[in-house]
């Protein structure tokens, strides 16, 4: 009899044992941490607390390094840091994600291929109903750019100077409109602005590389050790300038997109410029027409041509710079002309007065080759 | 209006009768610095805009903020035509008068420190 009841309980014993192992699998298979809908900017459900998980077992794609969305600290938010990190995940998985879609730089938007290529990434361990990652990608000990990533001791305002000349312009601006809406001359006091120059200065740059090309920077004020920001969070260190003054260096595998260049010494931080990191094969970027003509101040302008990204552009005009237009379809690109500057001016005028202005793109495919010109009436 | 007259004359004879020599004596001061803000100057004859740089180095390795009159034609080297955030460097001529903002009979003068020649080159815009 006892012999029975061991027997049955042995029995039940492996029995429950071969149960479970005929259930976990089919638990791990059906509860498998992967992607299953398409997430975008403003999302909040549970799948995005895996698409950050994933996201965050690459350093090179991490949603934050402290706080929410942080490894462990994974929130059901799509905010920009999210997006940030899967335009990140889609540049490094241009070939799979981006190429394939008839693109050369990150959406954002995790659709289709993005979500294969995530799932694809992570593999999974259920234990106790929590659910674990086993990374499958790129350990920490191989980030190809761990070396260039920003410390903390590193940190600084890359855009002191740069803020330094807004206030220059904002001050200017606002001291001529006051003047022509009351009918007198302007007074300005280049004096006072003595203090807000930097004597580090950027004056001209190779404006679009990709991960392997040379990086070259003219100015002034360079000293033998400088470092480099490429945005605020990764850095070039300890460039000395060569014999003609001129900075030069090897261009990390960063992800697409555009990125402020920004040179630091003991002298202080230099002006921004643009450098524009390019995919494997960028499309070019084109104006062939510009409507209404001629501008206006106020005007809703439609540029045509080719290679405008769907956010993210940059029109540059002679009159100042309008960030973040947008383009539906990369062929036309809108937006409200109306610089500060030209405020007063437009108040006063009939718009009769044709000058002629120039007008660029830049976005993360690249640069128009030359501004193309047109005519605005103040 | 005589003043804007005589100024007019002045850079069509700059162009009409052309550079006849490279060398930086015969053009005037060189310059260099970065156009951060641009203005038309509405009430002179002909196209010319104001141009603020900051900072601006003019003859000396000291920055100063300070504004240029530049005529809008093309310039003689790349990137052909200045424009805000850019750094331009190149020959000014020492005229400060010249640049008119305003409608008439409200026209007003702006401070500048000289007159840019055509002898002048550009960087590709990448800042602001």
């Amino acid at each position: 009899m006892e012999y029975k009841k061991i027997f049955i309980r042995r029995s039940l014993f492996a029995l429950g044992i071969s149960s479970l192992a005929l259930v976990s699998p089919v638990l791990a298979a059906s509860s498998g941490l992967t992607i299953s809908q398409n997430l975008s900017l403003g999302a909040q459900n549970p799948a995005v607390i895996t698409l950050q998980q994933i996201l965050n077992s690459n350093p090179a794609t991490e949603v934050a390094q402290n706080g929410p969305g942080s490894p462990g600290n994974e929130t059901n938010y799509f905010g920009l840091k999210t997006q940030a990190a899967v335009m990140a995940f889609q540049s490094l998985h241009a070939s799979q994600v981006l190429f394939p879609a008839g693109l050369s730089s990150p959406s954002g938007f995790v659709g289709p291929l993005t979500r294969s290529a995530l799932n694809n990434s992570a593999g999974v361990i259920i234990s106790s109903g929590n659910t674990q990652i086993q990374p499958t990608s790129t350990p920490v000990s191989s980030d190809p750019l761990a070396s260039y990533r920003v410390t903390p001791a590193e940190q600084i305002n890359i855009y002191g100077s740069d803020q330094n000349i807004h206030s220059i312009q904002q001050d200017i601006s606002n001291t001529i409109n006051s003047a022509l809406a009351s009918h007198t001359a302007p007074n300005i006091n280049f004096q006072k602005y003595k203090s807000l120059l930097t004597s580090v200065v950027i004056s001209s740059a190779t404006h679009t590389g990709q991960a392997g090309s040379t990086i070259t920077i003219g100015g002034r004020g360079f000293l033998s050790t400088n470092n480099i920001y490429i945005g605020p969070n990764f850095i070039i260190r300890n460039v000395a300038a060569d014999i003609s003054g001129t900075l030069s260096f090897t261009l990390p595998p960063l992800p697409v997109g555009m990125y402020d260049l920004v040179v630091s010494n003991q002298n202080g931080v230099s002006n921004s410029t643009l450098l524009v990191v390019q995919g494997q094969n960028p499309i070019s970027v084109s104006i062939t027409s510009v409507s209404p003509t001629p501008l206006h101040f106020g005007s809703a302008v439609t540029l045509t041509g080719s290679g405008f990204a769907t956010s993210g552009n940059k029109v540059v005009t002679t009159f100042g710079t309008i960030d973040n237009a947008s383009s539906t379809d990369g062929k036309t690109l809108t937006f409200t002309f109306a610089p500060d500057q030209l405020k007063g001016i437009a108040a006063a005028g009939k718009g009769t007065k044709l000058t002629p202005m120039g007008i660029q793109v830049i976005n993360n495919n690249g640069y128009t080759v030359q501004p193309t010109q047109v005519q605005l009436g103040l | 209006m005589k003043i804007k007259y005589f100024f007019a004359l002045l850079v069509a004879s700059l162009f009409f009768f052309g550079i006849k020599s490279a060398h930086a004596q015969d053009l005037g001061l060189p310059y260099g610095g970065l156009d951060d803000f641009i203005v038309p100057c509405t009430c002179t004859i002909g196209f010319v805009n104001w141009e603020v740089f900051a900072p601006l180095y003019i003859s000396s390795d000291i920055p100063e903020a300070g504004a240029l009159n530049v005529p809008i034609t093309p310039t003689a080297f790349a990137d052909y035509y200045l424009t805000s955030g850019m750094y331009a460097l190149g020959d000014e001529e020492p005229i400060g008068a010249g640049c008119f903002i305003g409608v008439e009979p409200y026209c007003f003068p702006l401070p500048a420190e000289g007159l840019v020649t055509p002898f002048t080159g550009t960087s590709p815009a990448g800042f602001f």
